[in-house]
């Protein structure tokens, strides 16, 4: 048995040999020696793969996907919550993770898709603005942005006092949207009122409101105070000295000053028009139609306040805000004072955050609530102050770039941008135009100037060395 | 094949387990943070407040616990858990370089808060003279008076010079603190007059108490010694007549930690012990 074993072996060997002599010989190179005369093992059989994923397969998938779907959500949510916790919206005293509750029950409520709608409208809207002019002009109905505090009008829409929907396009003559490009002419600078005193509407005149949270159009004009200036830098320093962290030299008051275009044509009576904001500083730029008498301008902002196209005899005056009220806190600002000249906007029935505090979240309640009372402290204050309501003859939205004061004109108004228009504006103590880059370094160059001034020094030894015992 | 997978899937498990113990410990937050904002408001609309339970403890506390004693028993690091506050009252010109210009007053403020951890670092010769080995100004900060001056304080933290003791693990072992007043019954009028020799004296009350629990203890640390000054308001009749405004003096308080078992039993003791100790020396 075993001698036939062997020349079996042997037979097979040399079988191998011839065929690998065979193998070199056709291709020139050596082919997986046979370094043994053992016969190889034989592969195992392999079971037939089962088609699919395989239950543990699918269950992991399906972990994977509920991870995803619930990260997207939670960065959503807490997005949402910082945003406005950081945008020093009122939050009623409320701590990040009742916001982040708040936030979360209110998607659930079915906001999710509003959510989305709005990420749309953004890049639709940043498309817009960064991408060539729109012909045709886009409808104006389109133009509405609902949001929870009101209404943004998009440029070219029009706020109207019985919120028709008109295009700027359709008002004047020549119209283009007013952009960082325009230079203004000379800014003939006034002072803000010291005392909190408007001008009294004087028999026949017309008094109407405009109140804005903010303009809609950018301009090259940028203005703040020293005393803004040092909080600012305080809080650069504080973040060293009180709370050890590196010194950063990135925060910067922007001092942003923006445009809101304003066509009269209301010719019955002398005009008496309180522009109102609580927004950055605003440039009230006034079309005139034939036959109108702009008599007073009064402004009330939180900012600078300047306006363009004034007739000879308009008088003009301006209150802001921080003179007179405090920062903005809920229970504070929104109460009756001496002077409450916050200029509130009354909550609406379409502003997104009335909806959701009538389903009974708390956080807009309260948000709806402090609106109200500010609302009604102001309205009182006006009324005392001139004889008038606030809301007497109110053109009003969340933002806009347009607005129309009075009926919609025969003929169009010649439009004049800010372009080498002058510019009455209150006084501030860094006030300057230009191109975006060139305000940004000089901007820079202030805060340089005044922190290195008040460190006296290296701004990372703001804390001094480390001292030690000397060794004897 | 199964085996391999069920491995698998133990091993991933395990892996996860910790963030699930810190999902669960999030959700307990959240809903304590509801329930304290609730007795909360239900205090401030006049109802009976309904009892709240104590935050709950992160499940991997005992990690930040275990740095933290490193951290407080480390005797070389200059280390804001041992600190001792300083303060004073300046003019923004007290805080100017020979000959330097006075800012404009819209940014006074700004000099006030920028200069007083370099106008304070000199205490630094007092923490070194008595308690440690290294100083440094950890916080400073500039607040102004009616009066156009500003009060500067400064925490100046310290590698300490004196023996901390070393903590032997037990158990339940935790930090333990309190705080006592040195010169516990000592009045205004008697409370040292602010100089550097006062300071200095607070220091050695502080290092004699210290010395006490450590000899019953194992450990101590001074985590703070808290100087303030006590200005004492001028009678209007003194001003007119034109008398002297009444002297700056120095009050302090000091916080001490020792490691023990944590509980409230061993607090109290302790701060019975402190006390004790603060009237005695």
């Amino acid at each position: 048995m075993g001698n036939r074993q062997d020349d079996f072996q042997a037979r097979l060997e040399r079988i191998q040999a011839a065929s690998r002599a065979r193998f070199d010989e056709e291709y020139g190179v050596a082919q997986n020696p046979v370094v043994s005369g053992r016969r190889p093992e034989p592969l195992p059989s392999r079971a037939p793969r089962r088609r699919g994923f395989g239950v543990f397969g699918v269950l992991s998938f399906m972990f994977v996907i509920l991870l995803l779907i619930g990260g997207a959500g939670t960065y959503v949510i807490a997005d949402r919550a910082i945003s406005r916790a950081s945008e020093g919206e009122n939050l009623a005293g409320m701590s990040l993770t009742e916001l982040v509750l708040e936030e979360a029950r209110g998607l659930l409520d079915g906001g999710f898709s509003g959510v989305l709608n709005g990420e749309a409208a953004f890049f639709s809207q940043s498309q817009r603005e960064t991408g060539p002019p729109q012909r045709p002009w886009p409808d104006a109905a389109s133009l509405r942005v609902q949001t929870d505090q009101g209404t943004i009008l998009k440029s070219p829409a029009v706020a109207t006092r019985d919120n028709r929907d008109i295009r700027a396009i359709e008002l004047a003559r020549g119209f283009v949207r007013t952009t960082p490009a325009h230079e203004p002419g000379n800014v003939i600078p006034f002072e803000f009122n010291t005392e909190c005193t408007l001008r009294s509407p004087r028999a026949g005149e017309n008094v109407v409101n405009v109140r804005l949270a903010s303009a809609g159009m950018e301009t090259q004009l940028q203005a703040f105070s020293k005393a803004a200036l040092a909080d600012v830098l305080g809080d650069r320093l504080k973040s060293v000295t009180r709370k050890q962290r590196e010194y950063n030299a990135d925060t910067e008051i922007k001092g942003e000053v923006r445009a809101v275009d304003v066509f009269i044509t209301d010719t019955s009576a002398p005009q008496y028009v309180i522009f109102q904001t609580i927004g950055p500083g605003v440039i009230w730029n006034v079309h005139l139609a034939d036959g109108v008498t702009l008599a007073h301008v009064a402004m009330i902002g939180a900012e600078a306040s300047g306006f363009a196209g004034a007739q000879e005899k308009t008088t003009f005056e301006a209150l802001r805000v921080g003179d007179f009220v405090g920062g903005h806190s809920f229970g504070a600002d929104d109460r009756d004072r001496e002077c409450m000249i916050r200029p509130w906007r009354e909550p609406q029935a379409h502003w997104g955050n009335v909806k959701k505090a009538v389903k009974n979240n708390l956080l807009y309640e309260n948000q709806v609530h402090s609106y109200t009372t500010g609302h009604a402290a102001y309205d009182r204050w006006m009324t005392s102050a001139i004889g008038y309501s606030a809301d007497h003859n109110l053109i009003t939205a969340k933002e806009a770039s347009h607005i129309l004061i009075g009926p919609m004109p025969e003929t169009r108004l010649t439009y004049e941008s800010l372009q080498s228009r002058d510019i009455v504006m209150s006084a501030y103590d860094y006030l300057f135009f230009g191109p975006a880059d060139a305000r940004a370094a000089a901007t820079t160059r202030i805060h340089d100037e005044v922190i290195n001034a008040a460190i006296g020094g290296d701004p990372d030894q703001i804390l001094g060395p480390v001292m030690e015992v000397l060794s004897q | 094949m199964i085996k391999w997978k069920l491995a698998v899937f133990a091993v991933g498990l395990l892996l996860a387990s910790p963030l699930l113990l810190l999902n669960v410990w999030g959700i307990k937050t959240s809903m304590w943070a509801i329930d304290a904002t609730r007795a909360n408001e239900a205090a401030l609309a006049g109802e009976a407040p309904k009892p709240v339970g104590k935050m709950p403890v992160s499940p991997f506390q005992w990690i930040r616990d275990n740095a933290r004693v490193r951290a407080e028993f480390d005797q070389t690091a200059v280390n804001w858990r041992r600190s001792v506050y300083v303060s004073d009252s300046v003019a923004v010109e007290d805080l100017l370089t020979p000959g330097e210009a006075s800012p404009d007053p819209a940014f006074a403020p700004l000099y006030a808060e920028a200069r007083a951890a370099r106008h304070l670092i000199g205490h630094c010769e007092d923490v070194l003279a008595k308690l440690g080995t290294k100083c440094a100004v950890s916080e400073a900060s500039a607040n102004a008076a009616r009066d156009g001056s500003y009060t500067i304080s400064a925490r100046l933290s310290y590698a300490p010079s004196y023996d901390l003791g070393t903590p032997e693990k037990m158990p339940g072992g935790g930090l333990v603190t309190a705080s006592t007043r040195l010169g516990e019954n000592v009045s205004d009028d008697e409370l040292p007059l602010n100089s550097a020799e006062a300071r200095r004296g607070f220091m050695d009350q502080a290092l004699a108490i210290c010395e006490s629990i450590r000899t019953r203890h194992g450990t101590c640390i001074i985590n703070s010694i808290s100087i303030t000054r006590v200005v004492k308001r001028q009678r209007r009749a003194d001003v007119e007549a034109g008398l002297p405004p009444p002297p700056v003096r120095l009050r302090a308080t000091a916080q001490f930690t020792i490691y023990a078992k944590e509980n409230r039993e061993t607090q109290k003791a302790f701060r019975e012990e402190l006390t004790a100790l603060a009237a005695a020396t």
